[in-house]
């Protein structure tokens, strides 16, 4: 049998050694004359831990890799067009400058990703900006300073930027300067940011974090939403007492008419019930298919009107999951009970509506509630699941009772009541 | 139940029939596939779109016997309703062959620019390389050294960062 590995051709030969960690591509160079460079010239080059013996002392792993990184930067030829290191090790260290000047010189890269060590967060240089081939920068623990010149990336697609030292307004004018983005993530930002995103090209958007405000200014082809909102309890408060007459809700959600999956965790809910009710929404979200909504306050009335609005205005979701937060105030008057008749549309039906999953249960009246109201007006549910919280303090029997009586529109329905 | 209009043609048409493409090896067989099959090969789906596909398509570097294996891949990738997992089993039977055939499916893939197919095949070689040692694996693919001794002490010289 011959050698039939040899002399495949080269974009093979990369398919192959880039599947490889690149310590083993680099290897590959002593298997005969014929290999000696096959590593060298393959166009992605991805760095991490693996590179290099494992050792106790932080010190050592950090020298070898730097090493490491370095010499192969030097022995490789031909464009590189994706770079990535991933590692805990490197702090502030100016190699990092170095390895990004030189990527810059050719400008070919097309992926840069930096996951760097949390202690001490490296300054990225300013030739960063000057990849101007950049599809996709994923930047994690360091800080970023784009120069006042900066242009923007006109063919970035993609952008991640978890905890990231820059200042808001940069990062606004950062996204607003690359027109061809599709993909943004934002999580982990060092203060408290309200943040303006103007993207009129953008599809998914992630945030996570500490954020006071969200402003959707321009992004009308957003298919994809989710946030995990944290707010400090003193910011909470402060918008409590704002009372804007603008709801958040009407603010944020009217901006996305094409929202296809939207996912809310945390004080997102909160968030989005500041204000006042806007009554029934002129505009219906035709394309959300999914909506996830965690730690929803079911006691807040504003909540509660806010989630109403929100899947009311949504005539074809399939799937709905949604978690209770935390029980903390005894349940609410009752003449605000019966909102669930007053508020919803008559004869409204979801008609694609396949999935429910109710997580984290408490069984009070509004959560009740809104299972009567899902289960009356799903005519093709398949599967409603719902888990009570660890802190029920209703009686789960009496629940079950009440559950059993509610009208289902889904002679399919299966109700699956999950034990811990 | 009332019967249909019989002049009407258009009251229920008749399935579509699976447009067929022939394909002809470098040995002289044929292969019919179907066109949402071939559809995989990026080669076949720009000569399906120019409309030069309408005749025999002959595929001169590939002997009959990988090409059959090659037409059964794409058909198979091309079904609907086969979850993921069902498939990755499936690839993986697929992918369990000597090294000669396993590199004819490479090559076919790469000339017929068959992403799947080419990402399953490198993937599977990837994974015969990765952790071996450098005898190892020139025992596995058979590559005879081609070096003096004094040029694999230059190269480990030259990669012993990677070597350490």
């Amino acid at each position: 049998m011959d050698d039939l590995i040899s002399d495949l051709p080269q974009s093979i030969l990369e398919s192959i050694l880039t599947r490889l960690p690149i310590r083993d591509a680099v290897k590959t160079s002593i298997l005969s004359r014929k290999w000696r460079y096959k590593w060298a010239s393959i166009t992605e080059l991805v760095f991490d831990d693996e590179c290099v013996s494992s050792s106790h002392d932080g010190n050592v792993v950090e020298q070898s890799l730097v090493k490491f990184i370095t010499r192969a930067l030097f022995l490789h030829h031909g464009p590189i067009h994706k770079f990535q290191v991933s590692t805990c090790y490197l702090q502030s260290c100016p190699d990092i400058d170095q390895w990004i000047l030189f990527l810059s010189r050719d400008s070919d890269v097309r992926e840069l990703i930096l996951k760097l060590g949390e202690d001490e967060w490296v300054r990225l240089p300013s030739c960063l900006f000057n990849c101007k081939k950049l599809t996709h920068l994923d930047l994690s623990c360091c800080e970023l300073d784009p120069p006042p010149r900066f242009k923007g990336f006109s063919c970035l697609r993609s952008l991640s930027l978890h905890r990231v030292l820059v200042a808001a307004d940069a990062i606004e004018n950062l996204i607003w300067s690359c027109p061809l983005l599709e993909n943004l993530a934002l999580s982990y930002f060092d203060d408290s940011l309200a943040i303006t995103i103007r993207a009129p090209n953008l599809k998914y958007l992630y945030m996570e974090g500490d954020f006071t405000d969200i402003f959707l200014e321009n992004t009308p082809l957003l298919l994809s939403l989710s946030v995990v909102m944290y707010m400090a309890d003193d910011v909470a408060e402060h918008f409590e007492l704002e009372q804007s007459s603008n709801c958040n809700f009407v603010k944020f959600l009217t901006r996305v008419p094409h929202l296809v999956s939207l996912a809310g965790r945390a004080y997102f809910a909160k968030y989005l019930s500041i204000g006042d009710d806007p009554g029934p929404l002129p505009i219906t979200f035709d394309h959300l298919k999914i909506i996830e909504l965690f730690e929803v306050s079911f006691e807040d009335m504003k909540e509660v009107l806010v989630l109403l609005r929100l899947i009311t205005s949504s005539p074809n979701l399939e799937e709905f999951s949604i978690s209770a937060g935390e029980s903390t105030s005894p349940a609410e008057a009752p003449d605000s009970l019966d909102i669930w008749e007053r508020e919803c549309p008559a004869d409204w039906t979801f008609k694609q509506l396949k999935v429910v999953k109710m997580t984290d249960v408490n069984g009070i009246p509004h959560e009740m509630d809104l299972v009567k109201f899902l289960l009356g007006s799903s005519p093709v549910l398949k599967t409603m699941t719902i888990s009570p919280s660890t802190y029920f303090k209703h009686d789960r029997m009496v629940m079950l009772i009440e559950l059993l009586r509610f009208r289902r529109a889904s002679s399919e329905a299966e109700i699956i009541f999950l034990q811990e | 139940m009332s019967s249909p209009p019989s002049a009407s043609a258009s009251s229920s048409p008749p399935p579509c029939p699976k447009k067929m493409i022939t394909l002809r090896s470098s040995d002289g067989a044929t292969f019919e596939i179907e066109e949402t099959a071939a559809l995989q090969s990026k080669t076949l789906e720009n000569m399906i779109h120019e409309n030069c596909a309408s005749t025999l398509i002959p595929v001169p570097n590939i002997t009959g016997e990988v090409l059959a294996r090659v037409v059964e891949f794409c058909s198979k990738h091309a079904e609907a309703g086969v979850d993921d997992e069902s498939l990755g089993a499936w690839d993986e039977e697929f992918v369990a062959v000597d090294h000669t055939t396993l590199f004819d499916y490479i090559r076919a893939a790469n000339f017929l620019e068959i992403p799947t197919l080419l990402d399953l095949g490198c993937q599977t070689v990837a994974d015969m390389i990765k952790g071996k040692t450098p005898d190892e694996i020139k025992k596995t693919f058979k590559i005879t050294t081609a070096c003096t001794p004094e040029e694999e002490e230059e190269v480990r010289g030259e990669n012993q960062w990677a070597f350490e």
